[in-house]
This record gives structure tokens, sequence and C-alpha cells, in this order.
């Protein structure tokens, strides 16, 4: 019978499947064999870290430069990398299972309670010991720079992964305020030093230049490294003074950030759909010509400068300094490099051979492991022209027309744990150095360095943050736009209060004497 | 008797008019709702061939291309990847289709039984999958623990039956006149034939509507796959053009903490690589519809049966 | 009526056996269906249930390395934390009004729909417009909500369209009392032709001569439809009701982050996206889980109200 007939084909079906399952099952258990067993003698690295693949390079595996450093060191790495987007989850399932990666990068420190206790769950090393032992130059590193080594260590004193660390330990600030200098010109006036200036300058834009969104301003009414806030001698969250840490916009300065922020949005000088416009919004208002001023990152200044060329050739971008409320005083909050550049790598305790890894890490901080990070391999991606190294055509001018940040992960690393120069790009343009140099004259004293929790503190910390972002969030907003007036200002620090913001403030300013107490020899 | 009939004369001529501004009432209605419908993929298709400054600086609606440019298609070709993803989906879409849709067939069969004892406690198993789950990470130790990861059948296995299309097909099914299955029991047809020589082709219109709705969910689906596959050989296309999308627009966001500003890409080109993308991957599986909607012609029930 | 009384005063164990011996028996007569039933629960069973001790989540601290069993247990202090935030009855509030309106109009709008295409009668045009209502449901939510956002944005299409009324511009995606109809207004737009494609099917199985017969009675339009098309179509309309009423508490995250700002969180602030908030200040698989639990036994509650209901009015159930 028919019927008959579909049921053996559905039953054939199915059984050819579950052999094809049971084929496979077998095959991606000899390849991980494979990966453990060192079968030329050689140490194999199981490296788990995030990368953002393009059609030139689809995993680090391909890399020119790692390969010459499996040359240099005798260390094959076997790259993971998980699918892009959503690496939490992944680094989360991740540790659900057994067995770990001998290596990860970048995600390892969103273990849930910190670092230290993923050294006491037994899941990363603590490599104190080692890198006393098999890790000189980065031991060095530690020895002459106090704050990397305070930055690299938790409140336990347990070192726990190799960080990027800058080689210049005054790195310069890459966020700050940018205005149209060809207006300025026009107008005949200076670029803006103080909140007042700023005032006059972006009515003058309004006015003259017709300007819709003399300023185009941060979605959430506080610009999140702290430009114009900061004039106002606080920080645009959690900050110190002296040591001492505070919240900003539960200070009574903010009250006068609000009032001023009120009184531009009213006047129009702040872009009026601020609430609802996203970054390509942004990117929109100011590359279309609407706009006057605005706070950014100097790479981006760069690609604005590009697009707004396309259609009114004059246009041009000019940094100008963080303002401050009287002419000449120093505001205290910026954008930091910290010394521990992020990107850091643990070692877990599936590894079966850690000096061997940190010996490994150890060279990508030495004087030539500091070239081939940076520069790559002499004479293929760069010369030394005049003892400068220079990247070659092969980077700078692809013979595939492609751009340098396509092609360099295939010649040097672009982020990772190594000594990194951060000039060790084709070059900047005179924008870019005119946003460092202005950007970086703000000082640092109010920036709170990153500080650890204990498990306990980042559970309160989270159980309140939810409803104190929220809340605050809301009101600034809506003090902004002047839907609540600020004579409800004191009922607002009230019900923050009432959140129990103070119980953050506690926990901060501990973690942050915590922080200072380490002791980094 | 003559007034009657006037009016029962004015009665129809209304009808016949009312029934003539109904028409074209709906007409003009449907021309306007196609207009809505169709905007926002002329204005993906605009973006992605539009000169990206331009676009970087034009506001509000688009009506054509502002300037012309392929090059957002040519970035995203130039992947080698996208073709092994293109092939890899096609495998996912056409075996995890007739896989999903037999047994989905199957169960909605067994659920429409009227006389089964143990109809409402399955009813009541499938039910309940729709709103409790043990969410990501036994899912995920589940599917390790069957040998399943890393391998195709991941991403066709752990999401076989879709609880939801289950009881719609079983909707359909339960509608199929009693008397037809009667018949054909005494002509001693099995339960296999019935379901398949008489259900299904009755059912033809909502077999269909499973076919689109499986396919659709296969071709659009990535995260089984980002969370069950290491080998990226085996990625579908979402994965790819989704990782393509991110590495334009997360990029920054994942780098601004820590890095800094000279890491982003020179990228006036992120917005047409988004458009190009979704144009990519919408299109291929936009063309499956007319074939389904041929099963959604008036009358083929009686079509079927005489069949 | 008297034999069923004598049935149900039988004694317990009498009860017990017969029920078992009825199984068996259904086994044996079925015996057919019950093998087709076997993937299916080897399906649910392997996939849906075995995992599901994972709510146990929601009632510890979950520690990854631990795993779910070896996880400290806390009780209901995930819930309490949801429960005790100032901001529980509002986020509840809105996502039981906005998923609510939505049924509200978009249910009734893909039926309109399919009824609106089925008194077309060029079938050419019917199977274009159908394609392309079908369409939005493809393009990315991000899209469609960027898209949206310049629509409503001071100098967007809306303003400038109501300006020729008077109407002074404002940006529609900070007005709080305007965000419910934006989100229902686009979400009908996405996918109206998409959620009528399954009373489309559905219609497209009504016997014509049934249509034949009413217009030989001289039934007009109206009357056929009303007397021939909706009853047709009840049955699914009935079951894709309960299922969506079952979803009223399930309010997906994405849209509303792309569309929502704080100024109008007092009416578009869900639960979902608070949830997505606080997740962001540290990963809360624990919270998130108990916060999920809570959403479905509202909505699994919610369904079985609705279909015992069903049941009682209109006969038709899910089981």
């Amino acid at each position: 019978m028919k019927g008959k007939r579909v049921l053996s084909l559905i039953l054939v079906v199915m059984l050819i499947m579950l052999s094809m399952v049971g084929c496979k099952k077998n095959e991606t258990f000899t390849s991980d064999q494979d990966a453990e067993g060192g079968a030329d003698g050689k140490v194999t690295i199981k490296y788990w870290v995030p990368f953002a693949s393009n059609q030139y390079i689809q995993s680090l595996n391909e890399s020119e430069m790692y390969k010459e450093l499996e040359e240099r060191t005798g260390v094959h790495v076997k790259f993971i990398h998980p699918a892009e987007g959503e690496e939490m989850e992944q680094f989360n399932l991740m540790l659900n299972s057994k067995e770990l990666p001998d290596v990860i990068q970048t995600y390892a420190g969103q273990y849930k309670g910190g670092m230290d206790k993923a050294i006491e769950d037994g899941v990363y090393l603590r490599l104190n010991e080692l890198i006393d032992q098999h890790a000189p130059n980065f031991k060095k590193l530690l020895e002459e720079d106090p704050e990397l080594a305070r930055q690299t260590m938790t409140d336990k004193g347990n070192i726990y992964a190799f960080p990027l660390v800058g080689i210049d330990p005054d790195e310069p600030a890459w966020w700050g305020p940018v205005f149209r200098g060809d207006w300025l010109e026009e107008l005949d006036l200076e670029i803006p030093n103080t909140i007042d200036e700023w005032y006059n300058v972006l009515t003058q834009f309004k006015e003259k230049k017709n300007a819709k969104a003399p300023l185009v301003f941060s979605s959430r009414g506080i610009d999140p490294y702290g430009t114009i806030i900061s004039a106002f001698n606080i920080g645009p969250g959690f900050y110190k003074k002296d040591n001492v840490v505070k919240y900003g916009p539960m200070e009574p300065e903010f009250k006068e950030y609000l009032a001023t922020m009120n009184k531009w949005y009213n006047e129009d000088l702040i872009d009026k759909d601020f609430p609802t416009r996203d970054s390509n919004g942004r990117a929109t208002l100011i590359t279309s010509g609407d706009a006057g001023a605005y706070i950014s990152e100097y790479a981006v200044v760069d690609q604005y400068q590009a697009a707004i060329a396309a259609t009114d050739p004059n246009a041009k971008f000019i940094a100008a300094i963080q303002p401050s409320l009287k002419a000449g005083e120093k505001v205290n909050y910026r954008v930091v490099n910290e010394r521990n550049g992020g990107y850091e790598a643990v070692i877990t305790s599936s590894c079966k051979n850690p000096e061997a890894v940190v010996k490994w890490f150890d060279y990508a901080y030495s004087q030539e492991g500091f070239m081939l990070f940076n520069y790559g391999i002499e004479g293929k991606s760069y010369n030394m022209v005049d003892g400068e190294p220079q990247f070659t055509d092969l980077l700078t001018n692809n013979p595939d027309g492609l751009d340098f940040w396509t092609v360099c992960n295939k010649y040097k690393l672009e982020v990772g744990p190594y000594l990194r120069d951060y000039k060790a790009v084709p070059g900047f343009t005179d924008i870019d150095l005119d946003c460092m140099e202005q950007w970086t004259k703000a000082g640092t004293d109010h920036v709170i360095p990153p500080v650890n929790f204990t498990p306990e503190e980042s559970e309160t910390y989270s159980d309140i943050m939810g409803d104190v972002a929220t809340f605050k969030d809301e009101m600034v907003l809506k003090f902004i736009v002047g839907e609540v007036p600020l004579s409800e200002f004191d009922n607002y620090v009230e019900q923050l209060k009432a959140l129990e913001i103070e119980k953050v403030i506690d926990i901060y300013q501990e973690a942050l004497n915590r922080y200072n107490n380490r002791k980094t020899n | 008797m003559s007034i009657n009939e006037s009016s029962k004369k004015a009665k129809l001529t209304r009808k016949i008019t009312g029934g003539k501004v109904f028409d074209l009432f709906n007409v003009i209605l449907m021309i306007l709702l196609m207009i809505i419908c169709i905007y926002p993929m002329l204005y993906v298709l605009f973006a992605s061939l539009s000169d990206p400054h331009l676009l970087m600086q034009h506001k509000g609606l688009l009506y054509k291309p502002l300037g012309f440019t392929l090059q957002g298609y040519s970035l995203v070709f130039q992947n080698p990847s996208i073709m092994k993803g293109f092939l890899n989906t096609v495998f996912y879409v056409v075996v995890g289709t007739i896989i999903s849709v037999l047994l989905t067939a199957m169960s909605a069969y067994v659920l429409a039984q009227d006389d089964l004892l143990l109809k409402k406690p399955l009813m009541l198993m499938v039910t309940i999958t729709m709103f409790f789950s043990g969410g990501l990470i036994p899912f995920f130790l589940q599917v390790q623990r069957l040998g399943l990861r890393n391998t195709r059948w991941a991403l066709i296995f752990p999401t076989v039956i879709s609880a939801w299309s289950l009881i719609v097909l079983r909707t359909a099914f339960k509608k199929v006149p009693k008397s037809l299955i009667e018949s054909a029991k005494i002509d001693g047809a099995n339960d296999f034939t019935i379901l398949f020589r008489i259900v299904i082709p009755v059912c033809k219109a909502t077999m269909a509507v499973m076919v689109l709705l499986y396919a659709v969910g296969q071709w659009n689906s990535w995260f089984n796959a980002l969370i069950f596959l290491d080998d990226r050989s085996k990625y579908p296309l979402q994965l790819i053009l989704r990782e393509i999308l991110i590495s334009n627009d997360m990029r920054e966001m994942m780098n601004l903490p820590k890095g800094s500003a000279q890491f982003i890409q020179a990228d006036a080109y992120k917005a047409l690589i988004k458009y190009s993308t979704i144009v990519i991957s919408t299109l291929p599986i936009l063309c499956i519809y007319p074939f389904v909607q041929k099963y959604f012609v008036k009358g083929n029930m009686m079509g079927s049966l005489k069949e | 009526m008297e034999s069923m009384e004598q049935v149900s005063t039988k004694p317990d164990n009498k009860k017990k056996k017969t029920k078992w011996e009825m199984l068996k028996k259904d086994l044996k007569k079925n015996k057919c269906i019950y093998l087709m039933a076997i993937p299916m629960i080897v399906y649910f069973i392997l996939f849906h249930y075995m995992p599901m001790y994972g709510v146990l989540i929601s009632f510890k601290d979950f520690n990854p390395r631990l795993g779910i069993w070896k996880s400290p247990w806390v009780g209901l202090k995930h819930f309490g934390t949801f429960f005790n935030s100032i901001y529980f009855k509002r986020t509840l509030k809105n996502t039981a009004l906005l998923s609510f309106y939505s049924l509200l109009w978009g249910f009734p709008a893909a039926i309109i729909l399919a009824l609106l295409l089925n008194e077309l009668k060029n079938e050419k045009f019917k199977r274009r417009i159908q394609t392309i209502t079908y369409l939005p449901h493809f393009i990315s939510l991000v899209v469609i909500c960027g898209l949206i956002v310049d629509f409503t944005s001071t100098d967007g299409l809306i303003n400038s369209i109501l300006s020729n009324f008077g109407v002074e511009p404002t940006n529609w995606l900070t007005k709080p009392e305007w965000f419910r109809t934006i989100y229902i207004g686009s979400g009908l737009w996405q996918s109206i032709g998409w959620d009528s494609i399954i009373f489309l099917a559905a219609l497209s199985g009504i016997d014509p001569s049934l249509y034949e017969a009413a217009k030989i009675d001289g039934a007009g339009r109206w009357k056929q439809m009303l007397h021939i098309t909706l009853p047709a179509l009840a049955p699914t309309i009935i079951v894709m009701f309960i299922l969506n009423i079952g979803g009223l508490m399930s309010v997906g995250a994405q849209k509303v982050i792309l569309l929502y700002n704080p100024l109008t969180w007092e009416t578009s602030d869900v639960i979902s996206s608070y949830v997505y908030r606080k997740g962001v200040q540290g990963a809360e698989y624990s919270f998130s889980t108990a916060v999920g639990l809570f959403e479905s036994l509202i909505g699994f509650t919610l369904l079985i109200i609705a279909n015992k209901l069903s049941k009682k009015i209109t006969e038709e159930s899910l089981w």
C-alpha cells in the first residue's frame, strides 16, 4: 500500500540522517584531538578571541604576523572565533562546558563575580608567579609603571591577564568638541572656550547661518565623556573629587547644568530632535551642513570632513577645548586611555602548559615583539626609512584597492595583548593632530580609575542602578526639554536618595580605596 | 402592488451601485495599501544603489537612487563566505522544510483526531512549550549531549516542529469532512494513506502556508547557527550577512570603552553595505511566495477531491 | 442521562481499571496514529521538556561555572527584585496595554484584508497586492524603525503634511501619548500582509458551490460574507485569537528599544525593555529568567481562560 511505502521512506530518511549525525560526531572528535596533542612536539594554544572578519582575512589563523610569531617562538596557535554579535552569550555558554580553551581574550573580564572569583573558582590561573619566572619583559613593564601594575591586578593582589598596553603613557584624548571652522571665520568669531562663549557662538550660528541644529547633542542629555558638564566642576556619572566619590547627576552644580541646557534647548541652540537622534541621524545632520558644533572622536571627524566636502568644499571642522565656566579655568573630566588598555587575555585552568603560554605572551612586550605586533614583518609590511618604520604599499596603497583597516590584521595586530603604539597607523591628518592637542588640554583628576567590585557589591550595584538609571535618564531629558520645571530638582535628588543611590556611592568609595591601596611592588 | 414592485427595483439598483461603489473603494484602498507596503523595500533598494556620501547627507524619503553605484554589492560579494553560506542556506531551507512539514503534518493529523484518548494530554504537551522553556543554557547542553553540536543537523532538529504551526495546521485538518475519511476507511485505507492521499491534498493551501512559514523561518534564522556551529564552513548566509552588518555597526560600540578612535574603519560605505546586504538576504526568499500563492485559488478543495 | 450517572457512581478502583483498559484499547485501535505521534513526542521531550529544568535558574544565583544544578538557591529573590522595583507596575501596565491594543487593531485588520482581497475580481491584481503587502515583513526592524524615526521627526514627512493644516511641527516620538499609536500603526504596516496569509489559505478552502447556492437564494455579497465566509473562517480565527491572547504578556524588546527614548518611557517602557536595560548593567541570567517565567505564567493562564471561554461560547477549543 502507498501509505506503507511513505512510512518506510520516512524511516529511511531518518536513519540516514541519524547515521550522518554519528559520522559527523566522530569527525569533530578526531579534529579536536589533533588540536590538543602537539604531534611534532610543538606547543599548541587554543585561543578564544572575538575577531571581525572581512573579505581579506577571515580568521587570525590566516595572519602572517602570527605565522611569523610561530617561527620565532615555536608555539602554534589555533584561534577560535565566536560568531560576531553575541560574543557575551557565547562566552557564558562556553563557561558551562567542562573543556575550556587555553586562552580567553577580551570577554574574560565578564566573568560573573569578578576576576578574584574566577581564580577562586579555579577557572582562570593566577599569573603572578608565572610572570615572575617566565615573563621578564612584561614584568619589567609592571615594575616601571606602578599605574599599569595597579590596573592589571585585583584587589586581592592577583595578576590575572595580559592586557593591551600603550607604549606612550600619555596617549592623547580621542573624544571632544568640534566646531564649523569656516562659519567661525566667516562670522569673525574666536573658537569658544567658555560656556558663555559657546552660547554666543551657537546663537550666532542659529541666527546668521540659519543652522537647524547649532549643537548636535547626545541623546541622553549628558555627554558620556563629560564635555560641557565638566565645566560645572562635576562628572557625567560617578566621579571623584580628592578621592571622594560623588554622583554628578545629584550634585547641586547639576542643577546649573540643566538650567543651561534647558535655556539652550528653548532657544533652539540644541538639535530639537536630540532625544531620538541615533548615530546615523547625527551623522546626517552634521554632514548635510545643518550643524554648527558636535562632540565626537577624531577618526569620525575625518569621515565627516570627507563627506561634507562632497557638497560644501569650504566646510571645515575645527577642534575646540572642553569649555569651562570662567576663561582659563581647568576642567577635570575627559576621556582617558587607561594604562590597562583592555583586550585582556587570561589563561584558563584547562591549559596544560601555562609556562609556555606565558613565555609566548611575554614576547609581545619585548622589543622585537613590539615591532612585529605594531608593524609586522620588515621588508613585507614595513621598511625602515630614516630609522622610522614606514608601512609598505601593501598596507597603505593595497593592490586590491582595500583600505588600511581591512588589510592590517593580516600583517600586524590591531588590538590585543601587546605593547601598542597608537601611532602605528599610516598617518594622522591635520585635523586629527589638532583634535588630540585641544582635547588633551582637559584634566583627568575627576575620573575614577577602573576599580573592582566584590561579587556582593556588583549585585547591589546592578540592583540599585537599574532603577536609578531609568529615573535619572527620564528626569534629565524632562528637565532639559522643560517638561518638568527645575523647581522640582530637589525632589528629584530626594527620589534618587530614596532609590538608595548613596549605597552605590559608598560601594564605589570602598572600591576606590581598595584600588588606591593595592600594593604594586 | 406597483409601489411594492418599484421599491423592490430601487433596492436592486441600490444594491448594484452599492456593489460597484464598494468594488471601487476596495480597489482604491488596495492600491493605497500597495504603495505604503512597497515603499520600505524600494527605499532599501534605492539606498543600496546610492552614492554613499550623498546618502549620508540625505534626509527624508528617497524616490530614486542618489547617484548610482553597485559598490555596496561588490563589497558584500567580495566576501568569499557569501557563496558558501548561500549554498548552506539552500541546504538548510530545503532539507529543514521538508522534514519539518512532514513531521508537522503527521503530528497535526494525530492531534486532529476526535476520538483519541490521549488527545488532550498531547495537545497540552504541545501548548505548554509555547510558553515555558528552560532557557538557552540547558537547551545548548542538550544539543551538545545529543552529539548535534557543530553538525548541520543542529540547525534542523532542535526547531523541527513549531508548536504554533502545528496548531494552525491541526485546525485546518479538523475541517476536512469526516465523510471523506470514513469512506476511505471503509475502503481499507490506513491512517498514512488517509493523511497523504486525502487530508493533505484537501488542505493544500494551508500546507503551502506551512512550507512558506518553515522555509522563511529557516532562511531567516541565525541564532542557532551562532551558538551551535564552530565551523565557519557550515554557516548559513544570514549569519555571515549579520556578521558583515555587525562588524560595521557594533565595532565602534564594542571598542569604545577601552579602545580608541583610530580603530574605526573609514566607512562611509557602512550604510551602503547594510542596504545591499538586506537586498541580498531578502530577494531569494521573496521568490518563493508566488509558488505558494498558486495554492490559494478558490475552490481548490473540490478540485482535489475529484482527483 | 441515567447511564451517565451510573458511570460516575462506580467505585474508584474499578474506574481506574477501566481507564487503563480504555487506554490499552485505544492504543490498539489507533496503533497507526500513535505511531505517527512518536516523532512529535520524541521531539518535544528531547528539545523542550528535558531542558526545562533551566527554569530553576530563576530561583538560584546562576554561576555558569557551577552549572544550573549546583548554583546556590536564593528562593524568590529575583522575583522580589522585580516586584519591588518602582517601575514594576508601570512596565506591567505598558506591556499589557501595548499588546492589548496591538491585538485589538492588528488582529481584525489581517482578517479584513483577507476578506477584502477575497472580494477582488481581478485575480492578477489580487496576487500582486498579496505579494506586495507581504514585503515589509522581510525588511529588518532596524530599517523599518529608522524610517519611522525619519517620518516622525520635527522636519519629517508627517510634520510636513500636517503643517498644511496648520499643525505646529513637533517630534512625535518624544510624546508619550503618541507612542502606542506609532508602535501599533507601524506594526500594522509591517505585518498586515503576512498575518493575512493564514486566513487567505483558509478562505481558499471554501466550497464555491456554497456561494452559488447563496446567489440563487438572492443573498448579496454582504450576506454571503456574513453567512458563508465568516463561519468558514471561524475555527481559524478562534484558534489564532486564543494563541494571540496567550501572547499578550510578551512584547519583544527590540522594536520598543529602537523607538523609545526616556521622554516616552511613561508609556513605552515594557517589561522586556526594562529587563534589557538592567541586563546591560550586569549579566543577569537569573533575573531575566525569573521575569520570563512570570510572563509565561500570566500568558499561559490567559490562554487557558480564553480556551475555556471559547469552548463555552463557540465549542471551538485547543483541547
